[in-house]
């Protein structure tokens, strides 16, 4: 028993280190997603993001092709780790209660 | 959380470094041998393999050097998230069920840090007698992939070795349960038991004798094998 609550405590401790290396690298990467719009025959790039209860488009920039692509990589590869965060927050939570038990 | 989802990360990420050629030159370590050990090797097919969240993979000293490959970007791919230790710039790459290591041998006195493998962009952490894996790989064929292994024998012997220098008592429980799941099915083969022995003839007497005292002290039934 006492073996298994120290695989338990590691494994506690492991994913408090991936929470946190999942929220550091998510504050690097940009929120919302990138909007198109059509004006006056030209496209302009906007990232779009909620904040509080309305959302907000802000202008991306003149961004060449390959960094509207870029952008959309950061954007992506945030919900990626948004998504991850959650199962590692519920496997915390999970391993917490085995723990107390 | 479920060894299914687990096993299926664990894949994937074996397949993405075989794509991109990195594959080949690792040896992967560590309790998920045990799962291709399983599948690969006659005798082995019973081994019961602990639940495990850690994914090792050792760089063989000297590294051959080939092309480039960007480790960090494609375990970024896959949903993993550096997690540094330290000031050195070593990172583990955490996943909510996994943590992927890599790890060299240590030779000599070793170094102050860990080694910057430059070709894959990645840093690995010195560990003790891992060349003793490293020098008895072999290659398992598994659902398209091929996976470089340490021999069963050795990685028993290995891991036999490393308990006797743990200080947790959950990991020394762990590296015994292994060793000697894999040593009960060797064992049965007369010619695998004979090779177990000539490997351990081999072996520096130092670690001849930590082999036969630990084994004597946590399996004296296993013991009178090493000592025919």
């Amino acid at each position: 028993m006492k073996v298994l609550k120290g695989i338990l405590k590691e494994e506690e401790q492991r994913l408090k280190e991936a929470q946190g290396s999942y929220e550091r690298e998510i504050g690097k990467l940009p929120k919302g997603s990138v909007q198109i719009k059509k004006i006056k025959e030209r496209d302009y790039a906007y990232r779009a993001y909620r904040k509080g209860e309305r959302v907000v488009y802000e202008y991306a920039g003149d961004l060449k092709p390959e960094e509207l692509k870029e952008l959309g990589k950061k954007i992506e590869l945030r919900r990626l780790y948004e998504q991850k965060l959650r199962e590692v927050r519920q496997n915390l939570r999970e391993v917490r209660r085995m723990v107390r038990d | 959380m479920i060894e299914d989802t687990q096993s299926e990360t664990v894949l994937e990420v074996l397949n993405r470094f075989q794509k991109a050629g990195v594959l080949q030159r690792l040896i992967l370590i560590g309790s998920w041998c045990l799962y291709f050990y399983r599948y690969g090797i006659r005798g082995l097919d019973g081994l019961r393999m602990s639940r495990t969240t850690d994914i090792d993979f050792l760089v063989p000293r000297p590294f051959r050097s080939g092309h480039k490959v960007d480790i960090p970007a494609i375990l970024q791919e896959l949903g993993f998230a550096p997690t540094f230790h330290g000031q050195s710039g070593l990172a583990v790459y955490d996943h909510p069920e996994l943590r992927l290591e890599f790890l060299i041998p240590e030779l000599g006195k070793g170094s102050s840090g860990p080694i910057t493998i430059r070709d894959l962009h990645i840093k690995a952490q010195e560990i003790r007698y891992l060349n003793f894996l490293a020098d008895h790989p072999i290659k398992i064929e598994y659902q398209g992939l091929i996976v470089t292994v340490p021999d069963p024998a050795i990685f028993a012997l290995h891991k036999l070795i490393v308990s006797s220098r743990r200080k947790k008592p959950e990991k020394r429980e762990k590296d015994l349960a292994a060793a000697v799941g894999i040593l009960k099915f060797l064992f049965k083969d007369p010619k695998e038991e004979a090779r177990v022995r000539a490997v351990l003839a081999k072996l520096p007497p130092k670690w001849r004798k930590t082999i036969l005292t630990v084994s004597a002290k946590h399996f004296p039934a296993l013991n009178k094998y090493f000592e025919k």
